[in-house]
């Protein structure tokens, strides 16, 4: 459960990673041009980026020296094509962790990816919980007090997204920014809906925190009575 | 000129798409490769005709990927001899190139459409 940006050129490609990296729960941003996905990868705090080197508009590696200058360790996995060692040998020097050669293997960069998600352990905790309730990143499965509760990938997202922030507002367009891949609000009550399916498993399932709803704020998952 | 194709190195890479994501992924994988096929290789012959070698060697660039990743290895070394030679080839042999690889996505997007049909009769990349 990690939010990523993948930064590729090819449509075909970009889809079948975005499919990939969502089925294993992760929110995935896609930027198909360099100047795109230069914005995207400092304006955002990403888990992890995918880049292809040769972009339209620049090369990814410029982006990532940038990055690395600038002192973030925002972990990089580049995409190259087989043909191009000194890709690969270039990419790494300028600060990338790992590199996945194209055409790849769907396991394979879900692995990789995984691996990549690891080495930020500092920022992403593998086990999150609150008062029996916990949600275990690795096996994508949320448990109340010791019983496995079925949530879709979004549901699990959403309260690994509140366990994070337990005992904090959170607003609506955070939510939509970290859980959807939204970077603008739709103008639905997306958000309002599943929230109120999540806090109904919660009461379902007898769990201890509650999901409140913080009046012209946003929401709050927390161990107390009272509603802020 | 005709390029060597590997039917089975092909049907071996829609057979993992298949396994993944079922015969739903294939045809929608299907359907942005002939999207890609007819975005790029029309942008490679504006840049042919242009002689514009960065736009032929990103248009290659990127048809490089979704041909691999649909098995199109004799396009994907098309590609391959566009981008390296964007920077070294004659104009003309650059735009032979385009057209060799232009006539070989057209004969693969035929061979996947047919293997599309024996998967699902009916089913049309």
């Amino acid at each position: 459960m990690a939010k990523l940006l993948v930064v590729e050129d090819d449509r075909m490609a970009a889809e079948l990673i975005r499919r990939a990296l969502t089925e294993e729960a992760h929110v995935v941003d896609i930027a198909t041009e360099f100047a795109q996905a230069r914005v995207l990868a400092f304006v955002h705090d990403y888990d992890g980026l995918l880049f292809d080197i040769q972009l339209p508009g620049g090369s990814g590696l410029g982006i990532v020296q940038e990055l690395r200058r600038e002192g973030r360790t925002t972990p990089i996995l580049l995409l190259t094509g087989h043909d191009r060692p000194g890709d690969v040998v270039r990419g790494l020097d300028a600060g990338a962790d790992d590199y996945l050669t194209k055409p790849f293997d769907v396991d394979v960069l879900k692995a990789r990816v995984r691996a990549l998600v690891r080495r930020n352990g500092a920022r992403t905790v593998q086990t999150l919980a609150i008062g029996g309730v916990v949600v275990e990143r690795g096996s994508h499965r949320a448990l109340i007090n010791g019983h496995k509760v079925p949530l879709t990938p979004k549901e699990l997202a959403l309260l690994a997204h509140f366990i994070e922030h337990q005992e904090q507002v959170v607003t609506r367009s955070e939510l939509l920014e970290k859980v959807w891949e939204f970077t603008f609000d739709p103008g639905s009550n997306v958000v309002d809906v599943h929230v109120a399916r999540l806090r109904s498993k919660l009461r379902e399932h007898r769990a201890i925190p509650r999901l409140v709803t913080v009046r012209g704020a946003g929401f709050m998952l927390t161990l107390g009575d009272e509603t802020p | 000129m005709s390029e060597a194709r590997d039917d089975d190195a092909s049907r071996a890479a829609l057979e993992r798409l298949r396994r993944w994501g079922g015969e739903p992924l294939v045809r929608e994988m299907a359907t942005l490769f002939t999207e890609s096929v007819a975005e790029r290789t029309s942008e490679l012959r504006a840049g042919a005709a242009a002689v514009d070698r960065t736009v032929m060697s990103r248009a290659a660039h990127a048809l490089k990927t979704s041909c691999g990743q649909m098995g199109a290895d004799a396009a994907v070394r098309l590609c391959r001899a566009i981008e390296d030679g964007a920077a070294t080839e004659t104009d003309a042999a650059l735009q032979r190139l385009t057209v060799r690889l232009a006539d070989e996505c057209a004969e693969f997007l035929a061979w996947l459409r047919a293997e599309l049909a024996t998967l699902d009769p009916g089913t049309r990349a």
